[in-house]
């Protein structure tokens, strides 16, 4: 019996010694060994609360806490932060009532790796440096630059025209002048532009009017093709006042459209998500580590983007607090529906298990949004025409086939699908009261 | 051709002309509006800002006040229960001792809380429930604390207020869920990845069916009748 306690001695007394060790080796040096297993063990473990420099997460940032505690106090907490706790300890209880009580959970981790993470707090590298982003230019003004470039070459080029035009007529007077006079006579014919226009109108009058015919006619079907695209918004795509991407939010990231439209399961309106969503995500990633994105084939700074949200909230990401003077986002709606249409997205989402991209277009793949389908009631009817209604599994179809007359049972079913148009969806009320 | 005719027909085809360029597409990428107050009226429409009237700043009280209100001071919208506990370590506590799930599992219920993890948490959570979600896997995240496995002894009342109020790195989803939603999904993902799927008693779901049943039959006979009456 004495043998066994000693032995457990023995084996504390090494595993002290052990510790002791590698606390000294920690102090002396930390191997690039210890931080890299460090760093893995701090991203699976720690990173979901704590961040290594000195910003606050859930937790504190860890950055300094190898000088604030002793290792002693530090194992104890990670492996058992109530129990440190429970013990009347002043620090821990300190730090306990700092973060409104919320308890740091036991980790499952030993003493050596312990040691290889708070090695890896005390060095984490550069990786995860703080500090202002490297910004990127913002290079849309160039763009627009050179847009009016273009405008003003135009227009120089137009007028150039116009003065070479004058002097030309001018000298072409003079010219005429000069050789009436040689001739001893006085020059009779046009001298001013319009003079010599009309002249030169009058003696070509059937070009003249070839030339006013195709214009009016082209003009006209020009006109009329315009009417067609009155209130026909297709192709919109606006700036918006943060450069979201659905590209990379929806595509790469693979985020559910009902993540952030969740309005679209429940009414009418998809909704334009509240910053507090944003924020679901955007507490934790803020782009403080210098990530760059593209967005419309430009390269833009995250943490620029970022910080807009933040601004709007009227949020201090230091100490992680709400202002009292948060602005709207006024992002430009896209989608727009005129006032006598009725549109509901539940009713398309949910009964009829229409996808988000049947009308809105490969979204996943957009920077920019845009507006995909041309949104007029005749691609409105016509999709009802050929869409079958999502009968299976509504126990309000099969009530309703029930109760249909043989006769229209037979008409509307024969061809097997039953399609909206069939069930009032070109009945002018559906949307329009 | 007479020279009056030719000035009327260069005059026409100057109005066709330029009217046929003004048509063009106004500034990005927007169409023109025939009647624009049909399309952008001052009715209550979702997000419009209320102190803003086609660009206009009418009324400056109203700037930036949206038609997506807070609901008035002290009111609830209807069918709307509080939830009773605070979002403390203690409610936290309280709310796994005493709430319990008020939806009766079924199958259908398992199907709509698969649809809504599928929306509301695969790409942090992951398909396996083990926190291997697309944000993670792209390093956007730090690995999920929470895995899903049958070991995990997590009462279903700290699921659901957890989901109400988040915690750690994960937000509030109460603006997204409803309650019912909410509960739906702790159904689901216990079933799904903790393997405790409800015990229901056979005879106890027998006996639910029978009575829906029942009352199918009654419904389906008092609007037969009430037909009946008035026609």
């Amino acid at each position: 019996m004495n043998k066994i306690i000693n032995l457990t001695k023995a084996n504390t007394l090494i595993r002290v010694s052990l510790f002791c060790l590698s606390f000294l080796f920690f102090h002396v040096d930390s191997f690039s060994q210890d931080t890299e297993k460090g760093k893995k063990l701090f991203k699976a473990n720690c990173a979901a609360c704590h961040n290594v420099g000195a910003k606050k997460v859930v937790g504190p940032g860890l950055q300094g806490v190898n000088e604030k505690y002793d290792r002693e106090w530090l194992g104890k907490w990670i492996k058992n932060s109530q129990a440190l706790i429970a013990t009347g300890d002043d620090a821990a209880n300190e730090i306990y009532n700092e973060y409104n009580k919320s308890i740091m959970p036991p980790q499952a981790v030993n003493d050596e790796e312990i040691d290889n993470i708070l090695a890896y707090i005390a060095n984490p590298g550069t990786e995860k440096a703080k500090g202002p982003a490297v910004v990127s230019g913002v290079p849309v003004e160039v763009v627009e630059e050179d847009n009016s470039m273009l405008m003003f070459m135009f227009f120089g080029v137009i007028i150039l025209l116009l003065i070479l035009i004058i002097t030309l007529n001018k000298t072409g007077v003079f010219v005429k002048e000069v050789i009436a006079k040689d001739a001893g006579e006085t020059y009779m014919g046009p001298r001013t532009l319009g003079q010599n226009l009309s002249k030169l109108m009058a003696d070509n009058k059937g070009i003249v009017a070839a030339v006013v015919i195709v214009l009016f006619f082209g003009g006209l079907l020009n006109l009329v093709d315009g009417a067609f695209q009155i209130g026909v918004h297709q192709g919109y795509k606006p700036e918006q006042p943060i450069k979201f991407s659905h590209k990379i939010h929806a595509g790469e990231d693979q985020i559910d459209c009902n993540y952030c439209h969740s309005g679209a399961r429940h009414s009418k309106s998809s909704g334009i998500p509240s910053l507090n969503l944003c924020m679901n995500c955007h507490t934790y990633i803020d782009g403080s580590d210098g990530k760059t994105f593209m967005y419309n084939g430009e390269q833009y700074s995250m943490v620029e983007e970022i910080q807009k949200i933040y601004d709007h909230l009227d949020y201090d990401t230091e100490t992680q607090v709400y202002g009292d003077n948060p602005t709207p986002v006024k992002w430009i709606k896209v989608h727009n529906l005129p006032d006598h249409v009725y549109f509901s997205h539940q009713q398309h989402v949910v009964a009829g298990k229409q996808k988000c991209q049947t009308c809105h277009g490969p979204v996943e793949e957009m920077d920019v949004l845009e507006q995909h389908s041309p949104l007029t009631m005749k691609w409105c009817i016509d999709c009802h025409q050929e869409t079958a209604v999502a009968t299976k599994g509504n126990g309000y179809y099969d009530e309703m086939h029930n109760r249909m007359t043989p006769e229209f049972k037979e008409k509307v079913l024969n061809d097997g699908i039953l399609t909206v148009q069939e069930i009032g969806g070109w009945e002018c009320a559906k949307c329009h009261y | 051709m007479s020279k009056k005719y030719l000035n009327r027909l260069s005059k026409l085809a100057i109005v066709a002309v330029v009217f046929s360029f003004t048509s063009c597409k106004e500034e990005g990428g927007l169409a023109p509006e025939y009647m624009p107050d049909m399309y952008r009226s001052p009715s209550i429409e979702t997000y419009v800002d209320y102190g803003e009237l086609r660009g206009n700043y009418s009324d400056t009280n109203y700037t930036n006040k949206m038609s997506a209100r807070q609901p008035v001071k002290g009111t609830i919208h209807r069918g709307f229960l509080p939830y009773g506990y605070e979002n403390t370590p203690e409610g936290y506590a309280a709310a796994g001792e005493n709430l319990k799930n008020p939806i009766v599992f079924s199958d259908d219920i398992l199907d709509d809380g698969k649809k809504l993890y599928g929306m509301f948490c695969v790409h942090c959570h992951g398909k396996t429930g083990q926190g291997d979600g697309t944000i993670v896997q792209r390093g956007k995240f730090p690995p999920i604390p929470v895995k899903f496995l049958p070991t995990l002894d997590l009462a279903e009342g700290k699921m659901f207020h957890t989901i109400t109020y988040g915690k750690g790195l994960m937000g509030s989803h109460s603006p997204q869920l409803n309650k019912e939603e909410r509960w739906k999904l702790v159904h689901f993902i216990r079933a799904k990845f903790m393997e405790k799927v409800p015990a229901i008693t056979a005879s106890v779901e027998v006996a639910v069916v029978e009575e829906a049943i029942v009352e199918t039959v009654e419904t389906v006979e008092e609007v037969i009748q009430t037909e009946a009456n008035g026609h």
